[in-house]
This record gives structure tokens, sequence and C-alpha cells, in this order.
């Protein structure tokens, strides 16, 4: 799943539509919106209510499957020579407040122009300026790096930006921000949907079949904590080698074991189980 | 998926910028996107990396080294008899992918660094010659220790400086540059110096496809070695590690012919063989990180915080491997960890 954050309403609603997404009953009173394959959280302006809220929103069972953070929204360009509505992927963040800097990923293929972005506390007023290169500015982007960092990893996480303003204090409708968004929608959807949804754990090499045939191993062998990893090892490396029926044969050796059975009985067991596995 | 090609950004220490060495390699990469930084461990040891994600389309580092520039060697590693053998870390991270390797369980990230300040390193370097334990013998230098530098050179010419800095420093300075490439070509226009070892890390072909990603055929390695001998070098051969494939002794003893055949078993300074081992966290950290690798699930031994092989297993693989060199060459010049 894959989990858009955006600051305000006005730039959730384009996604709400294209996605067909809908507020669950129950968010933890979150602004939070699901549907298939991808969630979508409004955390409010600002750093810190964003990192709250995405931090609270990750730990969600809804959102347990999230594997993958987008953070898209509006920002201040300092060069006037970008055209408003330009699309910007950050390379880098920058917390002003603090001077730390956050580095997402920059794996993966896109079509916007790349550019550092740094977050504030206030919205910058200092108009353009043709010296600072396409420098942007928003107010979320380093509290929802830090959060989701706990969550997913650098590679996972991107942030798209859309230029509103050239930093000259003039106002933005709702309107205004939500086709700002709209504008750049298709060309986002097309980037989020192609991102890897990979699962976190790769070690899944295991058939559900097998995971019960170990189960029912360990039970009936008695194995400590140790013994139980060695044999999973086993499983794995049996599985890696491309070799069939591993649960049958597992299954065989929790079934063949005798009533009484004593610890030698149960050390043989292992033995051959550990011959027949590499062979 | 569509991936970055490699190096597509190279993330560049804002104090190194005008350093020629930087240069030098920024302008193999007039497309990569420069992102400045403060440090480079800003990037290389943060946390929440995914080191496998990383690996394909890895980016460059280019920074400032800014102390231990020569370290002692590790128990780890072979030191060549020598008993003044230290190594640096000009790079860290190497181009190549093996499933073996300890490196990606050692760093976070997949990133590439290069450390530009070379005459710092350069200085540490002399410094440690004045001091080294054994006045007698020279200061043994690895220099291609946590990364491949042969592999890179195309890209960072470090081989060819050190090289350079090892003229007149014979009987005082020595040093490896241990390799998978097949790039002696990069060093082809430079005579040869007798202070200075390449050492080729060779496999049969089959291990090299299965476990080692990225690199080249092993017949490329080996016309690579041949060139290097032909030119005058003096030239080491590692098979290290040994691995228990399947077929292993007719793999191993098929790479050993291979040699015997392309380069000349005569015509090398020395072998150096050695088994599977890795410090135990850096293991655990692999089988973490990376998608399962059958080596990663075999019946290791855990004894003293390394992971190898069961000690009948280790013999029985290096003795194997140098009966078939023993019968060829001089034993004595046959090293096994």
């Amino acid at each position: 799943m894959k989990l858009l954050v955006v600051a305000l309403y006005p730039e959730a609603r384009p996604w709400i539509v294209r996605l067909g997404l809908k507020k669950p009953s129950s968010a933890n009173g979150l602004e939070v919106y699901l549907g298939q394959g991808h969630a979508l959280l409004v955390t409010g302006v600002g750093k810190v209510p964003a990192a709250v809220r995405v931090a609270r929103a990750l730990e969600l069972s809804e959102l347990s499957g999230v594997r993958c953070v987008i953070n898209i929204g509006i920002c201040g360009c300092a060069d006037a020579s970008i055209a408003l509505g330009t699309v910007f992927l950050a390379n880098k963040i920058e917390e002003a407040g603090t001077g730390r800097a956050f580095f997402p990923d920059m794996l993966v293929r896109h079509p916007f122009l790349e550019s550092a972005l740094v977050t504030v506390e206030r919205p910058v007023l200092d108009g353009p300026n043709p010296l600072a290169g396409p420098v942007l500015y928003d107010m979320e982007a380093a509290g929802i790096f830090q959060a989701a960092s706990c969550f997913v990893t650098a590679d996972r996480q991107h942030y798209i930006k859309v230029v509103s303003d050239h930093l000259d204090g003039g106002m933005l409708s709702k309107e205004r921000i939500e086709e700002l968004v709209e504008q750049a929608a298709d060309a986002v959807l097309d980037f989020v949907n192609a991102l890897p949804d990979v699962s976190l754990d790769r070690r899944c090499v295991l058939l559900q079949e097998d995971e019960a045939a170990l189960d029912k191993l360990c039970a009936a062998l008695r194995l400590t904590r140790t013994q139980s990893v060695q044999v999973r090892d086993w499983a794995i490396a049996y599985r890696l080698a491309g070799k069939q029926l591993l649960a049958t044969r597992l299954s065989a050796v929790a079934e063949s074991q005798p009533e009484g059975q004593t610890k030698a009985d149960r050390a043989t067991a292992l033995e051959t189980l550990q011959y027949e596995l590499a062979t | 998926m569509n991936w970055l090609p490699s190096y597509s950004h190279a993330y560049v220490e804002t104090a190194v910028r005008d350093r020629p060495f930087a240069k030098e390699i920024l302008q193999k990469f007039p497309k990569a996107r420069i992102v400045e930084i403060h440090d480079y461990k800003e990037v290389f040891n943060r946390r929440a990396q995914d080191f496998e994600q990383q690996k394909k389309s890895p980016k460059l580092l280019l920074a400032a080294k800014k102390d231990q520039f020569v370290y002692d060697g590790s128990r780890f590693v072979q030191d060549a008899d020598n008993p003044n053998f230290v190594y640096n870390a000009l790079s860290l991270n190497c181009a190549y992918d093996c499933s073996y390797c300890y490196l990606q369980g050692m760093y976070n990230s997949a990133n590439q660094v290069c450390f530009v300040n070379l005459d710092d390193y350069f200085a540490a370097t002399e410094h440690a010659i004045q001091r080294r334990s054994f006045q007698a013998c020279p200061l043994y230098l690895c220099i291609s220790y946590d990364t491949d530098l042969l592999a890179f050179e195309a890209v960072a010419p470090y081989c060819r400086r050190w090289i350079e800095f090892c003229r007149g420093r014979e009987g005082e300075l020595e040093i490896e540059i241990r390799t998978k490439s097949a790039n002696f070509s990069q060093l082809a226009d430079l005579e040869p110096q007798a202070n200075v070892i390449l050492a080729w890390s060779l496999s049969p072909e089959s291990v090299c496809q299965l476990y080692e990603r990225k690199t080249p055929a092993l017949r490329s390695r080996l016309k690579s070695m041949a060139h290097a001998v032909r030119n005058g070098w003096r030239v080491r051969m590692c098979i290290d590690p040994i691995l228990a494939i399947q077929d292993w002794r007719a793999q191993y003893a098929g790479l050993v012919e291979a040699v015997a055949e392309q380069v000349g078993l005569s015509n090398l300074l020395d072998v150096h063989l050695g088994v599977f081992r890795m410090n135990t966290d850096y293991f655990g950290n692999i089988r973490k990180r990376r998608s399962p690798v059958d080596l990663y699930y075999r019946n290791w031994k855990r004894e003293l915080g390394t992971v190898t092989h069961p000690e009948v297993e280790r013999e029985e693989l290096t003795c194997f491997v140098k009966a078939q060199l023993s019968g060829r060459m001089d034993p004595g010049r046959i090293r096994a960890w």
C-alpha cells in the first residue's frame, strides 16, 4: 500500500476523487482516506503536526501494509523563471530550524525536475531571488521524513512539490491549490503507480505449509529456540536449492517420533533431518 | 522497475567540490545531478536505508576523509607474512555485488564513497613508513581493501596515483591492489613497479555467475591478469573464498587448470587461498538486509565472533586446492588462511 501525505484538504481532493478513497469510520481522529492499494493522510500545516500525524497514521492497523510514503503538495520557489505549476521531486530536504538535511533515495526514473527543498517554520515571503536557483520551500517535508523513517526506508519516500508561488506573499485560494495539484495529477499518479510495492520481509521463501510443518516439527522434537532457528535455516536452504516437498519431509519427521521419546531420539531425528535436507 | 542508472546522482561535500580529484571524477559523470552535502556521513550513515534497493542504482559520494588514513591489519585478512601490514580506506563499498562480501553487512548503505583528499593519505602513509615496527621490512599497505579500486579506476584513478606514489620507495613501501576486475588496461601504459602487487581474486565461472553479481567473467579476469604478467607486473592469485559449491572439486581443479593455461602458474608471485569467514554481526546484518541466498543458510560454524566452515570442511577445501597447485608451483609460494 502507498500512503499519500498532504498538508491541506485542497491538496487531497484530486486524489480522493481519482483514487476513489473513502474515509473509514474510525481513524483515531486522523484525517485518513483509504482505497485499493492507496491511502491518504491530511496532516495540517507545519512540520510538527505533519510528523506527529504521519507517525500516528503509520501505527494504524489499517495502514500496516504501507510500503511507501509520498508527500505531495504545493511549495514556494525562489526562482521566478520556474513556471507556476512546475512539478519537482526533492532530492534533499533541509530543515531550516536545525540546519539538518535529509535525503530521500533517488533510485527510480521520474519525469519531474529535481531540487533541494527547504522546510521552514513560517511562510517565506522574501520575493524571488534569481541567484538562489530553483530552491523550494515548504512547511512539512522535514517532519514527514523524520517520522516516516521510523517505518519505511529512504528509498520508499518521495517528496513531490508543485510550485504555487514565487515567495511573493500572495494568498492562494482553495480552488487555486486544487487546480495546481489537479494539473500535476496525471504525471504524479503515473509515477506513484510505477513505484515498487515491495515487501519489507525478503526472507519469506518458505510457503505457508512449510511454516506450519516447521511449527509442528519444533513442537514434536521439543526444539530449543536455537535449534528451531537452525532447522529453519536448513529449510530455507532447501527451498533456495529449488527442492520440493519440504512440508512433507518435515511432517514425516514430526509424525515418526515414538511415544516417550528420549533426548537421544530427538538428537538422532535432528541429525537425520539435517542430512536429508542437505542431500 | 525503471531504475535510474548507477551514479545518476553525486553527493558532494561542499568542502571538496573544487578539489582537482573531485573534479576529475565528476567529469566522468557529466549527466550526474550534483547534490551538495555537508558531510558524507549524513547520506552514507543515515538510518532507514535499504542496501538491496540502493544496490540497483548506487550513488556516488565525494568526500574528504578526516582521520584514520592508515589502519592496522584485520584478523580476517592474509598479511602476506609481512609484519608491517596495514590498510587504508580510499573508497567505501564496491561496484560489484558479491553474495559473500562482508561490506553489505558492514555498511548501511550501498552507495560508493570516494575520498578525494589523496594528499592527506600520502602524508599519513609517509608517516607510517617512518614509524613502522619492523624497519627491515617495508610497510605493506593494502589499498583496495573495503572496495575494489581497479574496478573503479576508469572513474577514480586511485591505482595510478598510488603506483606513482610508490616509485622510489622500494624497500620502504609495498602495496597490494586486490581486484576482481578485468581493468588492467587502465594501468597498461605504466612501467611495472617492483613494490606493487596486483592481486586478482578468482573463482570458478559457476561461482562468478552464482555469487559474484556485476563482476567480469573468469575468462576476462584471466585475460587481464595475463596482460599484467606480460607487462612485467608482480601478480598474485587469490582464491578466496573457496566455496563448497556443487561439484566443487572439479570446479576448482578447472579453475587452476585455466590459470595454468592462460596465465601460467610459474608467472605468479604467489597464491593466497582462503575459505568463507565473516564477522558474526556482519553476517547477521546480511541475512536481514539481502534477499536470501543459500550461502547465508548453510551449516556454518560460529566461533570467536566469526562465521566460517567447520574445521574439517575448511581443511578439505584448502588442502584440495593447494594439492592442485602444489605439483605445479613452489609450495612455498602458496599461502592458506
